[in-house]
């Protein structure tokens, strides 16, 4: 029992520390004050998405024309019952010497519904096992060993609790001088009080998939500008370093009686006309569209009469004004771009000297 | 007198739902795990086919059939391919032993314990014992007693192999993994058994395929599988079947895709325990290899494996491609689980009612029917073809189905005929007839809702008394599919109330508070035996409670939309038992700060009901008229700041706001400008969020007008401002989003919506009201800036 005086002493410092904790999260910060945690942050750096890295000539010749010496490798993918479907195959090391590897998990949100501690606990040894097997293999292929590993699972607020936790966990089970990094959903950035600030050393803020991919009227679901717009205005504060991502790739998504079915990564393979008929869009620069006319295996899948393609793929055009409108970020300004992803497709369609004017030039105005 | 009792608890359940719901909450509750099976049944609607009706534990069935839940609770193909695997083993050796057992050694034992056992086999006489794990093991023992060595040398070699093939072999395994393949060349050379030389074989050419070497995979099986193991062995053994897999895997790896496709096909036919790996591994790139493909099929049979299994790779099931394969192949046992997944594809869409749409936020629900029905036809006319035709393995079950399908298409009288016509036709005693059956008995079931008439004035019982039955109870379809079923068939019969109630939680009534649903349910309380509220609801309670909550509902909701007079006189028919119960708010009170959940409720603030709050503001409003009329221009402009005040506060913005709204979302801070209403999950039209402050405005504006006071006039025009700033966050254009607080996000406002805090800071900067607001309010200094 105190003094009154005392009580009251200790009432006006609970509440000042109350009030330090609530508002921490939005106090201004000195950018510099963070530690950076991106090697070559001037540098951009590339997703590898496949199962099997082997690098063509030209996937290395696009990498060190753009002077690219990190690439994100994803080495696992976890399905929804936190199984493992697919692990990186290495079969061949040649074009890849010089480069600096960093593992990429992939985990399907719903591995972290109802799942025990105990559960929790085995996954993220699992993943710790996978990345310590890479850091012991690696440097024998070529030289380098990895000192990243980052986190891809698109975290909802059922999951965010099991997620962060799992992260935590992750951290103790790497090495002490391992960073830890997450990708981080336009949505999770905007909202970072509503979201959650995951535990991780840092992020990569993946600046796509805007849209509903299920809607079969919708315009462009990789990226919209005025929905990338929507995302950023007026932040620029998110609490873990960042770096930023650009999307890449092209897809046709098919849709079957009313519902999305497949993708099938690529967009140009629609030209025959007795088997696909063009639909008409309603503007300019929206994406081409098809009905299947008549029945024809495609890519490993089978598409029926009355199918619906839409093939989606980002304009340089738009792609530069995403890149202004990520620049323009306070917190996304200080680095080059990541790309999703590398395969012969983007090497074949995308110049060193295209991609990097979408970082060095200066941003135009973009309001 | 009973009849006035039972009313009373009847209608008393309502009270204590309503009575929940009137607690607000701040954000979207999170889905209980209770509720997903609910949101799951939104999306993918309703299913009453049972799975007994055909065999679910099939080997075929999961690439069909939609029963998830039940598959991945029960079907393990990994168990069905360990299980063969050991009957394989036990039946070698005579059946003597248990599979577990077998298991023991097969899979169990461990390096050590099988060289324990070679060595104990090998040795003729005076046999060392066994390892003490092991040393009861009858299926151990009968190995070493029959000096089985190639028995013992397989396993050893087989455990050797495991390292290379459970995962992916590293690189620098290969040389090993090749070694390994050389030592059992030399093996297979020595071996007598053919029924070893096929299980070397398979490890041999299932470490050629891993190690990346799918050239000397081919060769392996072209020279050890075709010339060296006997056609008994070859057609009896699962090891057949596994080895397949290896090769067509091994044929796709060097590119020929049309020979990998159709032997991968045999395996899913003939194969159940690599079914699996089979129907994942099929892929056809283009047309040329399909056509390729069936060109390799020795017949129609095989060719129809083929369109089976393309056919199970799409999301839905359409009749043209059923009447390939039956007419293919009509007697193939396994044509029955496509077509059940057809009928379930259409299950799905027709059973669907609006309610189901609207939960599942399907805007165009009807369409898709309207769309999907010549597909539905389709599938009938195939049904009835192959029930006149009788070739089908299983006819009773088409039978079946077609009346389904027709009770799917809207012909209940055909369906119910259909049903009696085969019933006349099964046996008392066969166990499938019973399943049968007991299948008929749901679609019964669900006929009978399906034909409940909301005119009728006993619905509500009769849907009650079917909740009560068994048959109700074995599919939890059935509840939800009744509640979205009454819930259309009330708003078909201008019955919103009941409509909601039926399909939603009570709470539903307050997300966006519609006077037709609370009327209705005004008058549901009034009727003679409101049986559904008795059910819906829980509480002890009596009707005037009941109708005090839904009046306290309606009389919030008008008081949110300024239409004060009519809040009044709503909630004046509140009993004054009731009225005294009712939740005490204090809207009058000043404050700068935007936080919503600042405690006013201090014994300094003027508590009020929501009835006496209307009754203030009509008050007010008398008195401003008044005083304005007789010239104290001051004292109007006062009232007028109060009933500003008082709007602004139970606003979405002020901390009131409970005054008004039943469930506030701080969520929608950050899109405002897609309000006023939102999307909720589990709400049939949104959640209402009371941002409208153009009545508070207009309050301040004509107190800044007429006050005699600078003081006042500050104040009527700070908050005047505030106003202006709300009414800019939830303009359609604007995309300032809101989230954080006030000294980090500052909204730069347009000039247009900057009228009054420019005036403020330009003529009122000397107020003594100013220097407080600017120490307390961050954004009026930079405004000010």
């Amino acid at each position: 029992m105190g003094t009154k005086k005392e009580n009251t002493v200790i009432r006006v410092l609970f509440r000042f520390s109350l009030a330090f904790l609530l508002l921490q999260p939005y106090a201004c910060r000195e950018k510099d004050a963070i530690p950076n945690v991106f090697p070559d942050p001037q540098l951009p750096v590339w997703y590898y998405w496949k199962t099997t890295l082997q690098l063509s000539a030209r996937e290395r010749a696009l990498l060190d024309s753009m002077q690219c010496r990190h690439v994100y490798v994803k080495i696992e993918d976890v399905g929804g019952d936190a199984e493992t479907l697919a692990q990186l195959a290495i079969p061949d090391t040649a074009r890849l010497s010089g480069l600096h590897l960093e593992p990429v998990i992939f985990i399907a949100n719903n591995s972290f519904k109802n799942r025990s501690s105990e559960a929790l606990e085995r996954l993220a040894q699992a993943h710790a096992a996978s990345f310590k097997s890479c850091a012991a293999r690696w440097p024998q292929y070529f030289g380098n060993k990895p000192e990243r590993v980052q986190i891809d699972c698109d975290w909802t607020p059922s999951t965010k609790n099991t997620f962060f936790q799992y992260l935590k966990i992750l951290k103790t089970h790497l090495p002490a001088a391992t960073k830890l990094g997450i990708t981080l959903r336009l949505h999770q950035y905007r909202d970072p009080e509503g979201t959650g600030i995951p535990p991780a050393d840092f992020a990569v803020l993946m600046a796509y998939n805007t849209g509903n991919i299920s809607d079969w009227e919708e315009e462009n679901s990789i990226l919209k500008l005025s929905d990338l717009r929507a995302y950023l205005h007026q932040r620029g504060d998110y609490p873990l370093p960042l770096r930023w991502a650009l999307p890449l790739f092209e897809w046709t998504l098919v849709y079957r009686a009313d519902e999305l079915w497949k993708i099938i990564p690529q967009t140009t393979n629609w030209k025959d006309t007795e088997k696909f008929r063009p639909i008409a869009v309603s503007a300019p620069g929206t994406c081409r569209r098809f009905e299947v006319i008549s029945g024809t295996f495609v890519a490993g899948h089978y598409l029926r009469p009355g199918d619906l393609l839409r093939c989606e793929k980002i304009s340089p055009e738009t792609l530069q004004q995403a890149a202004d409108l990520l620049r323009s970020q306070s917190d996304l300004k200080a680095a080059a771009p990541c790309f999703f992803t590398l395969d012969s497709s983007t090497a074949a369609q995308n110049s060193a000297q295209m991609l990097e004017l979408l970082w060095k030039k200066e941003p135009g105005d973009i309001h | 007198m009973e009849k006035r009792t039972r009313r009373y608890s009847l209608i008393a359940l309502l009270g204590v739902a309503l009575a929940s719901a009137l607690f607000p909450a701040f954000n979207p509750p999170e889905l209980p795990d209770a509720c997903s099976q609910e949101v799951l049944h939104r999306q993918r609607g309703y299913s009453f086919i049972y799975p007994y009706i055909t065999d679910p534990n099939s080997a075929y069935a999961p690439y069909f059939l939609d029963w998830q839940e039940y598959y991945r609770s029960y079907y393990q193909q990994d168990t069905i391919q360990k299980i063969a695997n050991l009957e394989e083993w036990n039946e070698r050796f005579c059946g003597y032993s248990s599979l577990g057992e077998v298991e023991d050694i097969v899979y169990k034992a461990s390096d050590s314990e099988l060289r324990a056992l070679h060595q104990s086999a090998e040795t003729p006489t005076n046999k060392p014992p066994l390892p003490s794990r092991i040393a009861d093991n009858t299926f151990a023992l009968s190995i070493a007693t029959s000096s089985c060595t190639e028995v013992t040398s397989y396993l050893i070699y087989a455990r050797a192999c495991e390292f290379y093939v459970v995962r992916r072999a590293p690189l620098q395994a290969v040389p090993e993994m090749l070694r390994l393949i050389q030592e059992g060349e030399r093996m297979f050379e020595g071996y007598q058994s053919y029924f070893l030389k096929l299980r070397l074989a398979y490890q041999m050419i299932r470490l050629a395929h891993y190690a990346g070497q799918p050239e000397m995979a081919i060769r392996l099986y072209n020279r050890l599988i075709d010339n060296r193991i006997d056609k008994k062995t070859l057609g009896s053994s699962i090891v057949t079947g596994w080895t397949l897999g290896h090769l067509a895997g091994a044929l796709q790896q060097m590119g020929n895709y049309p020979e990998a496709a159709w032997r991968f096909s045999l395996v899913f036919r003939n194969c159940p325990s690599k079914r699996r790996q089979a129907y994942n591994s099929i892929y056809f790139r283009n047309d040329e290899d399909w056509n390729a493909a069936l060109h390799l099929c020795r017949d129609d049979k095989e060719r129809s494996t083929l369109y089976l299994i393309r056919a199970a790779k799409s999301p839905t099931m359409e009749a043209a491609e059923l009447q390939t394969i039956y007419e293919l192949d009509p007697g193939n046992p396994q044509l029955e689980y496509p077509f059940i997944r057809a009928v379930q594809d259409m299950e799905k869409i027709f059973l669907r009612t609006r309610v189901t749409d609207q939960k599942a936020n399907i805007k165009d629900g009807v369409q898709i029917r309207e769309k999907r029905a010549p597909a539905l036809l389709d599938l009938q006319k195939l049904a009835r073809r192959v029930i006149r035709e009788n070739q089908v393995y299983n006819p009773k079950l088409w039978r079946a189905l077609n009346g389904y399908l027709q009770l799917l298409a809207g012909d209940s009288y055909g369906a119910e005929m259909t049903w009696n016509r085969l019933e006349a036709d099964l046996k008392k005693r066969d166990d499938y007839d019973k399943q049968l059956r007991k299948q008929m008995d749901q679609w019964r079931m669900l006929l009978r809702i399906m034909q409940l008439d909301p005119a009728k004035t006993f619905i509500d019982a009769e849907a009650y008394r079917l909740m009560e039955e068994d048959v109700f109870k074995e599919n939890p379809d059935f509840q939800f599919f009744l509640e979205d079923w009454l819930a259309s068939a009330y708003i078909a019969n201008q019955r919103p109330g009941k409509a909601l109630l039926a399909a939603y939680p009570p709470e539903a009534i307050g997300y966006n508070p519609d006077m037709a649903v609370i009327d209705d349910l005004l008058a549901l309380a009034e009727e003679e035996n409101p049986v559904m509220l008795e059910k819906v609801m829980q509480i002890d309670t009596n009707v005037d409670r009941v109708k005090a909550i839904l009046l306290e509902y309606k009389g919030a909701a008008l008081l949110g939309r300024g239409e004060v007079e009519g809040a009044y006189s709503v909630m004046d028919k509140i009993s004054e038992v009731e009225k005294a119960k009712m939740k005490k708010f204090a809207p009058f009170r000043e404050n700068f700060s935007e936080r919503v959940h600042t405690n006013v409720g201090a014994a300094d603030s003027l508590q009020l009901s929501r009835f006496e709050i209307a009754k203030m503001l009509i008050d007010y409003e008398f008195r401003a008229k008044a005083s304005e009329s007789t010239g104290k221009k001051q004292d109007a402009a006062i009232y007028y700041y109060f009933m500003g005040l008082a709007h602004y506060n139970m606003s979405y913005f002020g901390y009131a706001w409970e005054a008004v709204d039943f469930y506030r979302s701080g969520y929608n801070w950050g899109r405002l400008q897609q309000g006023p209403v939102f999307s909720l999950p589990g709400s049939p039209d949104g959640n209402k969020e009371y941002t409208d402050v153009s009545l508070a405005l207009q309050y301040f504006n004509k107190a800044y007008e007429i006050a005699e006071t600078r003081e006042l006039s500050a104040r009527a025009l700070f908050m005047a401002a505030r106003c202006q700033q709300k009414q800019w966050f939830c303009n359609k254009d604007n995309q300032y989003h809101y989230k954080g607080t006030q000294d980090q996000l500052i909204p730069v406002l347009p000039q247009q919506y900057m009228g009054f805090y420019n005036v403020l800071n330009k003529k009122y900067a000397d107020t003594r009201f100013y220097e407080q607001a600017i120490q307390e309010c961050k954004w009026l200094a930079l405004y000010a800036k």
